[in-house]
């Protein structure tokens, strides 16, 4: 079974070599050709792909950047004012009993 | 099983907490959401045009006019202060209020102006020839104008709804927060359109 396998592997990939052209059957293959066509596929390419990146990319940053002030926020407000010196009235002796 | 009134004040204090560690308000969440949405929609729009402006001999195509980029730069302007005006008014809102009103006004003032210039601008050019069916720029221009203008109006309609509110105190911070992210989307994506369209 491997064999066949094998051997079909083969026949593509020399079809593929003997081939050129079914290789470049794809819309985003035409790189041998040098006009405004191909390069506007290759830059509206390279835009649809890039353009969803950024926007969640930068609405990842933008939610990390506002966590991280929130948190800062946060801190100022929890932190512990320093505590005072006890307060100590002045010590009275207390009246004798008689 | 505890008492019906202590129930509901349970859920109002989970509510409550989990409010106060939202990072970003369900509204603005969502909108944010369906901008990106609809950027990717403008996107493929951008892109096919791109395209179909790559592979013709000649641009414009024949006999078709050419579109008007000196009015419609003014229009542009336009536009762009009106998304400086909305964002005096979202700064205004955080201190007084009633300050924002005059600056959402003025944003959708403007923004009104640029739809009904562009109506006068699209009477204009199917006067000249120019029509969905007449040639490829044509159904380009209104499909992606047009869509732009659709989402311009529904976000006007949008801060109409937002200044009502406001008018009557009931405007939230998140409300304002979700108009405007709507607004903003549709005043970048003018710049966008105008340089691959009309440029």
């Amino acid at each position: 079974m491997s064999l066949v396998r094998t051997l079909f592997a083969a026949l593509v990939c020399f079809t593929g070599l003997a081939a050129p052209r079914l290789a470049l059957a794809c819309s985003v293959c035409s790189a041998y050709r040098e006009d405004a066509a191909n390069r506007a596929f290759v830059l509206t390419t390279i835009f649809l792909s890039v353009t969803p990146l950024l926007m969640f990319g930068g609405f990842g940053a933008w939610l990390y950047l506002r966590h991280k002030k929130r948190e800062r926020a946060l801190a100022v407000a929890v932190t512990p004012t320093p505590a005072r010196e006890p307060v100590t009235a002045p010590r009275r002796s207390l009246p004798e009993l008689s | 099983m505890p008492p019906r009134s202590a129930r509901t004040a349970g859920r109002l204090r989970l509510a409550s907490e989990s409010r106060s560690t939202q990072l970003v308000p369900s509204s603005v969440l969502g909108m944010l959401i369906f901008v990106a949405a609809e950027v990717m929609f403008f996107a493929g729009l951008i892109s096919a045009f791109t395209i179909i402006r790559a592979e013709a001999p000649i641009w414009p195509p024949a006999n078709q006019p050419r579109l008007p980029i000196e009015r419609t730069a003014i229009n542009t302007i336009a536009l762009l202060f009106s998304g400086v005006a909305l964002a005096i008014a979202q700064r205004a809102f955080t201190r007084d209020r009633r300050a924002a009103r005059t600056p959402m006004l003025v944003a959708m003032l403007l923004g009104g102006f640029f739809v009904l210039f562009q109506g006068a601008e699209w009477w204009a050019l199917i006067r000249q020839g120019l029509t969905l069916t007449s040639s490829s720029l044509g159904s380009f221009f209104y499909l992606i104008v047009g869509l732009h203008a659709l989402h311009a109006v529904i976000a006007i309609g949008l801060l109409a709804a937002a200044w009502w509110r406001l008018q009557r105190g009931w405007l939230a911070q998140s409300q304002l927060v979700t108009a405007a992210v709507f607004w903003y989307f549709v005043v970048g994506l003018w710049p966008v359109l105008y340089g691959v369209v009309y440029l």
